[in-house]
């Protein structure tokens, strides 16, 4: 079923299969998803027609600067005719909520909502309400902007299971978007769901379920802990790193139709689960490395699972 | 892991063998090559000691028994040390502590090159008494001097013999100007070491050796005492550095390196060390997994695509993919028995039936390549 609404997918969005697939991993493994690219490259849409295909309740926030934490869960307002205060829920009771610009809101705002991510549940003046399973927030950012933004700190960053990179199309895919572009637009606003909640929470269980021979969780630990070891590493990766890729690499596994992990899956999610967890040594920053080049280089140096 | 031991240990003995051959001349010139701005310029000489004991045992404790010495009597020595230390620190120092001490005191005095400094010395000399003021001042303008650099070490160590010989024949304790000799020739023996004089001092101190041996008809007891004195092996006869000590040493400096890359070598070295086909021919392994392997090393010598220890089974397939041709199928299924065995845990006959099909239709031909 969950293959289904891959290739659904990719059928409206132009290569955006590995990105689906890694969003749709990270609801399965029952975590978060930041989407890091440029403007115009389709995060907010590819988030959308995943959300649209699962049908789950969707919703979606823009952040700006002056948003309030009760902006995004909700508050107690008085009925007039009751006499009563009530509960108005906010936008983050929904199955998969995307957050638009994550980095444009104030910090203050963010903690808000990172901690609802991590604890799964809110507290609105003193009342805590657990948030409907499954939930997801898949939130985007640009990476180049500078001015009037406030960067995620590291702490947070690792709240996201995975962070993944939306870059340019190839060239021909760049062309058929400019030929099918009115298509498309139709197409993600006319999704319908192939798979329902229960469903969805079906195949929760179903990727948890996943088996992971010995030897694999050898690998994913050499991984970690090549990390720590890197030159161009200031801080590497941590065991919640390692629970994030086994996580995800059963979930990749479960898309693939397998009931089983692979050195293949590791290595499918070891970038977006461990890139935006280890920083490197400013000197290795300035001249330009980044943390998916030298998660690569540990992956084409780590001896996989033998024989 | 054990490839990483096996080129350890063999860097290991081509280093260990490049320092037997190599003269203990090239230690010292290595050392001064190796010299790091903002460290000292030489080693201390304990440290020093420590490496020429370690190629030379008694070259070594020759050394460290001049720096052991409390006493000018302890440095002269009349053993085949004592010949062995004279010769040492005439070289390295141009102290020979033994005729210093035999000098008469007019002597001493034309060895003091500082006029002034001399003609205290003789001052107090010629006095019958012993003023307590004027030997300070002595002793003040003979370390002053020393400061100066106008006085050489000799003529320090000759300037404190005179003023320990005029304390002496006055009964005054004298051991403490005697712990200055000791340490200045101790201060000698370092500035000799940085200045490379070492290295003259240890080509002779051989020929020293040798002439000990024969000339000490106490030799034999004195061996004893001598920890294995094998001159002719301290190598300093030989050639300062051949081609195939060179050659050695480099080879060694290359196996060392190959040691600490290991990991980026690892399918190289294993390749040259055939642990994967060690792997193949290990009996222990099942039959999906041992056909399998079989079946990678079959696929690797026909296309010349090597599997790296990084490379998984499925991106391995994906490599050799287009190269196979009708072999490919063959390949795949015995890919595919590989990964049910190795990760989903399928046992049974039927699939080691289907991976030993496959290995034979891929060992047999197959469609054709």
């Amino acid at each position: 079923m969950i293959q289904r609404v891959v290739e659904a997918a990719t059928g409206i969005l132009v290569e955006r299969e590995g990105e689906v697939k890694l969003i749709l991993a990270s609801l399965l493994a029952r975590g978060h998803v930041l989407l890091e690219g440029v403007p115009g490259v389709a995060k907010t849409y590819t988030a959308k027609v995943v959300a649209s295909l699962l049908g789950l309740s969707f919703k979606r926030i823009q952040m700006t600067p002056d948003l309030l934490p009760g902006d995004i869960t909700g508050g107690f307002v008085y009925d007039q005719r009751s006499g009563e205060f009530k509960l108005r829920r906010g936008p983050i009771f929904a199955n998969i909520l995307l957050v638009d610009e994550i980095n444009r809101a104030s910090p203050r705002t963010q903690s808000a909502l990172l901690e609802a991510m991590q604890e799964r549940q809110v507290t609105i003046e003193g009342v805590t309400i657990p948030l409907e399973e499954p939930f997801m927030v898949i939130a985007t950012q640009n990476p180049v902007e500078f001015e009037g933004v406030f960067p995620l700190p590291e702490a947070q960053l690792d709240r996201f299971l995975a962070r993944i990179l939306v870059d340019y199309p190839s060239t021909k895919g760049f062309i058929e978007i400019l030929r099918r572009a009115d298509e498309i637009e139709e197409a993600v606003a006319s999704v319908k769901p192939i798979m329902s909640r229960e469903e969805v929470l079906e195949a929760i269980r179903g990727a948890s379920s996943v088996k992971v021979e010995d030897s694999i969780y050898e690998y994913v630990a050499r991984i970690v802990e090549e990390t720590r070891r890197h030159p161009s590493v200031r801080l590497g990766g941590s065991p919640r790193a390692g629970i994030a890729i086994v996580r995800l690499a059963r979930a990749w596994a479960y898309i693939d139709g397998r009931s089983y992990v692979i050195p293949d899956d590791v290595k499918a999610v070891a970038i977006p689960a461990l890139s935006h967890r280890i920083i490197l040594n400013p000197e290795y920053e300035v001249e330009g490395l980044k943390a998916e080049v030298v998660v690569k280089e540990i992956l084409g140096k780590v001896p996989v699972p033998r024989p | 892991m054990y490839v990483r031991f096996l080129v350890l240990g063999l860097a290991f003995l081509l280093v260990l063998s490049a320092f037997q051959a190599r003269s203990q001349s090239d230690i010292v010139s290595s050392l001064e090559d190796r010299h790091t701005p903002g460290f000292p310029a030489s080693l201390d000489l304990g440290s020093l000691v420590d490496l020429i004991k370690a190629t030379s045992p008694q070259l070594g404790e020759a050394l460290s028994r001049i720096l052991e010495c409390d006493t000018l009597e302890c440095l002269e020595g009349d053993t085949v040390y004592g010949r062995v230390l004279g010769e040492l620190m005439s070289n390295l120092t141009s102290i020979d502590v033994k005729e210093l001490r035999s000098m008469s005191d007019s002597d001493l005095l034309e060895l003091v090159d500082d006029t002034s400094l001399r003609a205290a010395l003789e001052a107090l000399n010629t006095t019958t008494g012993l003023d307590p003021l004027a030997l300070s001042s002595v002793l003040e303008a003979i370390e002053e001097a020393r400061s100066k650099g106008s006085l050489s070490p000799q003529a320090y160590i000759a300037a404190l013999e005179l003023l320990k010989r005029i304390l002496e024949r006055r009964g005054e304790d004298s051991g403490w100007i005697e712990r200055r000799q000791v340490e200045a020739v101790r201060e000698a023996l370092m500035e000799a070491s940085r200045s490379g004089l070492l290295q003259e001092a240890i080509a002779k101190l051989g020929n020293v050796y040798a002439q000990a041996q024969a000339w000490s008809p106490s030799f034999e007891g004195g061996q004893s005492m001598l920890p294995k004195l094998r001159a002719p092996e301290a190598s300093i006869s030989l050639p300062r550095m051949s081609v195939d000590v060179l050659l050695l040493a480099l080879v060694a400096l290359l196996a060392a390196i190959a040691a600490f890359n290991a990991a980026r070598l690892a399918p190289f070295l294993e390749e040259l060390t055939g642990r994967r086909g060690a792997l193949e021919s290990a009996s222990s392994l099942p039959l999906a997994l041992k056909l399998y392997w079989g079946a990678v090393r079959l696929v690797e010598r026909a296309t010349g695509v090597t599997m790296s220890n990084s490379t998984t089974h499925r991106e391995y397939l994906g490599e050799v993919s287009g190269k196979l041709g009708g072999l490919l199928k063959p390949f795949r299924d015995l890919t595919e028995a590989y990964e049910l065995y190795r990760f989903a845990g399928v046992r049974g006959e039927e699939l080691e039936a289907k991976a030993r099909r496959a290995y034979n239709e891929l060992a047999g031909g197959g469609g054709g390549a």
